[in-house]
Formats: C-alpha cells, structure tokens, sequence
C-alpha cells in the first residue's frame, strides 16, 4: 500500500497536468487586469491621482492602518500616479499576450495589487480572486500555451542545477491544485451562505438582484426578470452549481483513469512505443503510444474502443499543439506564435478603441504600428535567445 | 530519472501539499459561520491572513442586494446659502447602463461606501440581531465600527463635494452634508408595480467643513 502511494506521489510529481488549462487562465488574468486599466482610463487622475478622491495624505494613513503596501504610496506626485498607472497596463498586456514569463506575472500582480489598495472602493469579488490567484499561477507552467515563448526561459534553466529544475513539474501541480482548491473553496462557501438565504431558498433571489440599478442592464434584465420560470432555474442552477463545484473538479482530476482502466495496461505493453513518443507525437497535457498489432488482439473490445478513441484525440492535439507550440522550435511555429500575439493583441485594441469610439482611420494605423512593433520585438528577442540544438530543458 | 531526482520531487510535492493545507485550512476558517472554534482562534487567522490573502465570498449571500440605493447632498457656500439637494449616484448608474461592457467603477465609490457605513463584525451582528428579537436597547457602535463609518462618511462627503462644482456658483462649497437613500423596490409579490413604488427611508450624516477633508 505505501509502495502504491509512493508510486502515485511520482507520478503527480511528474505529470505536467492542465498546462492548457492554466494557460488560459493566465491569458484571462492579463485580459480582467488589462481591462480593469482600460475601463478606469478616463477617470484614473481621480481615482488615483495624489488629488483625486482619496488625497495622498489620507492614502498613506490608510494603508499603514492595512499594513500593505502599494508603489503609488512611494510619491505624492501626479506624474509617478500616471507613470505607475501606465505601467501597470502594460504589464498587464504583457501577461495577456504571454509576453516576460513569470517574472513578468509578478511584475503585473504588484501593480494590480498597488492599484487596489490605491482606491479598495472600486475592488469586487473577482479582484479579491485575481489577487489570490496570480501567485498560483506563477508555480505553474502558464506561459506553456498561448504565449510567444523567446526561448529565453529555456535558456535560462539550463544555467541552473538539475535538482532545481526538477522542482518545475511538482511545482505546476502543487499551483494547479492551489487553483482548484481556491475555487472549491469560493464556490462552496457562496453556495452554502446561499442555501441559508430566504430569497434563494425561494428561488427569486435573481429578481431582486437584477433590479437594483447598478446591477440592471437595460434591455436584458427586464427579459429575465420578468419571466418567472427564468428567475426560478437561473437561482436554483446558480446555488446547485456553487454547491456540487467540487465534485466536478474531482471528476476532472480523476475522470480519464476512471473512464480508461485499460489504458495503463496498453502503455505498459509498449516500452519502445513510448520511448518515441518523447520525441515524436506530442499532445497538450498527456501522451498518447500506438500499440502494436498483436498486443490489440490480446484486449478485450472495450480497450480496442478506448484505443479509437485516443487515435482521435492524438490527429486533434496535434492539429492544436501546431497553434499553440509549447516549445516553437521550427521557423514556422515562430511564425504562428507571432502571428498568435498580434491577432491577440490587435483584437485587444479594437476592442478598447471600439470602447472609446475612435476613428476607423485611427484604429487601423494604430493596430499596423502595433504589428510591425510585434514583429521586430519577437524577431529581435528570437535572434537574442537562439535555442540550443536539441536543448529540451524545463522551463 | 536519477533517484535523487525523484527523491527531490517527493520531498516537494508533500512540503508543497502540507505548507497549501494549512493555508486553505485557514482560510477555509476564516469563511466559515460563527462558531466557537472561530471564536477563539479568528484574531491569529486574521493575523496571518490580512491583507494579502483576505477573502470575502458571501457573493450576494444570504440575503442579496435588493434595494436601489444611492446618495444626494448639500452645500454651504461661503456665503453662508445652503444649496437644495443634488443628485450624486444617478449620472454614474447611467454611465453604467451606457456600457455593460466592462464599465467605469465610479458608481462603486457611492455604492462600497454605504456599505461600509453599515459594516460590522459577526460577533456585534448576532447581538444586535438578538436584542431586536428580545426587545431590548440596541447596543451603542463600537470604536471600531465608528471609526469605519466615519471613514466611509468623509469619502462620501469628498465626493459629492466634487460632483457638483457649479453648487455655489463653481466656487468649492464651505461644508457638505451626504443624504443616503434607501429605496425598496416592489417585492416578487407585487412585481407587476411599477418599480418607482416602494418606501423610501433616508438618513442624513452631519455636516462636514470640506477644507478638513
């Protein structure tokens, strides 16, 4: 039975789960803080400034009475209020297009939380998450996808020791599960305070909530709450939903070994399958080996079905991991990865300019100069960081 | 992989897994209901907590949000005139309505103040709750709550001294004076009336010199 822990314990320790997954919750990280500058960009002089709302004398005095700390305490002076602020979006962006790594992730976590504590007023529950979460994520490997990874992370570790590059893969886990926990953590505490409410319990509670102006969306609000069978599911599917959050993430842990039993027994088959597989097919977040004739006769027809099945799935990672590669090694994964990050951020800008109502003329020479300043930062940072031949070092 | 290797890893994962335990133990305390181990152990959890991994995730429980509220104000000018009321919430409620794709906070700052006035801790909510119920004198604020509310009441009165510059001929006013609003909304028992009915209760918070804010 130890034996068994053991082996399990190495196995979590070496498994780089979810990276897509993460991945997409550093992109969305980056997109919630971008936004958050982007929204608060008319007003940011009082909001943050050292003469807005909250002067700086009061600030200060609050934040000694919190014990945190925040970079716009550092000077009362409007223009480092509007440097910090500029800043801050751009290292937002950055984690956005997957651009610095981890440090950049902590780059963006400090301002973020600095610009939180500069005005707490405007912070909600998804702040609250995006502050918990960030430091979680950096003991992932999030910028695995849908980045522009330069090779420079790569490069790095190889200067490091083997035993502490090791400590990469438990690591992730240890971050992937934090997440898990974190969220298990919100959803079942909302869902069972809300099992206690009388409103939810009579299932109304999205009427009421949906009228109180600040939460109103004219046009939309009136369809829902005005129709009862709406009110009815959305509250009950809401509470039911928080409440059974964490039987779902059980599911996912655990899911594919529950619904595969055989597929241990097909890999154990195929020593040589899977030495190939190191170098050969490569899946997001788990590996697929092609068994041989023989060893596919001896199994039962549930496993040959289970088989099919990860044939699939193999042609699908593939096709995705062309898009998303973990590891660009090939001049055209560099192009497609570049081509990832101006699209990405191009649509950003759009979408900001569109917010603003600018000029068409406006948007389209600003999202060309964003392009080529794009292509010649990742050309230039490719040309700085050459990887080294055959170098699969952990990032 | 070499022995070391693994050994490195195991050591890891279970250091890693203990160090997160105890952390989401606490936190997981810090969210629970009253209770007495909460009780005796809230001041070292909160300790460790505050303020990098605070959490809040009541998320409109148990009981949600179901009143407009919002603030209106006065002002004395220099002169010594008395402004009329003037509306402070509602061109920023619009604002919102005007793009539901993330939107300007500002209306948040009426919004987190007024909850703030009425913030408390767990401990003074379910005594005062129980006086109600046994017909008692309400227990008086504690410094705590004071302080907390006459924060929210100075930043309220910050505020709706400089939404409304022309209120004394665009000069700043002498001194402020915040009037909340609670308006109830009609219930889902009476949902088919119009949404303007309801009672309307209102609190005035005192004067406030604006050279002092």
């Amino acid at each position: 039975m130890i034996r068994s822990a053991i082996a399990s314990l190495d196995r979590i320790a070496a498994r780089p789960s979810s990276t897509a997954g993460v991945s997409a919750a550093r992109v969305l990280m980056g997109f919630v803080g971008f936004m958050y500058y982007v929204s608060q960009y008319k007003d940011r002089s009082y909001l943050f400034g050292p003469d807005g709302v909250l002067p700086h004398h009061v600030f200060v005095e609050q934040l000694a009475d919190s014990g945190a700390f925040s970079i716009y305490s550092w000077s009362g002076s409007p223009l480092w209020a509007e440097t910090v602020f500029h800043l801050g979006a751009l290292a937002a962006f950055s984690v956005l297009v997957g651009f610095g790594g981890r440090l950049g992730l902590a780059v963006h976590w400090v301002f973020l939380w600095s610009v939180y504590q500069r005005q707490t007023a405007l912070i909600d529950g998804g702040d609250n998450l995006a502050y918990l979460v960030i430091p979680m994520l950096m003991l992932t490997r999030c910028y695995d996808r849908f980045s522009v990874s330069t090779g420079a992370a790569a490069e790095l570790s190889c200067r490091l020791p083997e035993w502490a590059r090791s400590l990469s893969r438990p690591l992730h886990t240890l971050g992937v599960g934090a997440i898990a926990a974190q969220m298990c953590l919100i959803y079942v505490v909302s869902g069972l305070y809300k099992v206690q409410g009388p409103m939810w319990q009579d299932g109304t509670a999205l009427f009421y909530i949906l009228r109180v102006p600040e939460f109103t969306w004219p046009g939309v609000s009136e369809h829902v709450y005005g129709n009862e069978l709406l009110v009815y599911l959305g509250t009950y599917s809401a509470t039911l939903f928080l409440v059974y959050f964490p039987l779902g993430v059980d599911r996912a842990a655990h899911g594919p070994d529950r619904l595969r039993p055989h597929h241990d027994r097909l890999r154990h088959d195929l020593p040589q399958q899977r030495d190939r597989q190191d170098h050969g097919l490569r899946a997001p977040g788990r590996s697929f080996a092609l068994p041989s004739e023989n060893a596919v006769r001896a199994l039962p027809t549930e496993a040959v079905r289970e088989l099919k099945r990860d044939a699939c799935m193999m042609v699908i990672a593939e096709l995705l991991s062309n898009f998303f590669p973990r590891r660009p090694a090939r001049f055209r994964e560099h192009v497609l990865s570049c081509l990832f990050t101006i699209v990405l951020s191009v649509l950003v800008w759009v979408a900001v300019a569109r917010f603003y109502g600018m000029r068409t003329e406006t948007v389209v020479q600003v999202s060309c100069v964003l392009a080529a300043f794009e292509t010649v930062a990742y050309a230039a940072s490719r040309l700085m960081f050459r990887r080294r031949a055959g170098g699969e070092a952990e990032t | 992989m070499t022995r070391r290797i693994r050994n490195i890893r195991r050591v890891a994962l279970l250091c890693g897994v203990a160090l997160l335990g105890s952390h989401f133990m606490l936190a997981a305390l810090s969210q629970a209901p009253l209770s007495p181990a909460k009780l005796r152990y809230h001041g070292p959890v909160n300790e460790y907590l505050a303020p990098y991994f605070t959490q809040n995730w009541l998320l409109f429980a148990p009981v949600p949000l179901s009143d407009d509220q919002g603030i209106l104000a006065r002002a004395r000018c220099g002169s010594g005139s008395v402004t009329r009321y003037y509306d402070v919430t509602s061109q920023h409620i619009e604002r919102v309505h005007g793009s539901r794709f993330f939107p300007s906070r500002m209306s948040r700052l009426v919004t987190n103040s007024l909850q703030q006035i009425h913030n408390t801790d767990e401990v003074m909510e379910r005594y005062r709750v129980k006086a109600q119920n046994d017909k008692k004198p309400l227990p008086p604020l504690m410094p705590h709550e004071k302080a907390s509310r006459d924060e929210a009441v100075d930043f309220l009165s910050r505020y709706a001294s400089d939404q409304h510059p022309p209120a004394c001929g665009g000069r700043r006013p002498h001194a402020v004076q915040v009037r909340m609003y609670v308006h109830e909304l009609p219930p889902w028992s009476r949902r088919d009336q119009p949404a303007d009915s309801g009672k309307v209760s209102v609190e005035d918070f005192p004067w406030r010199e604006v050279g002092s804010l």
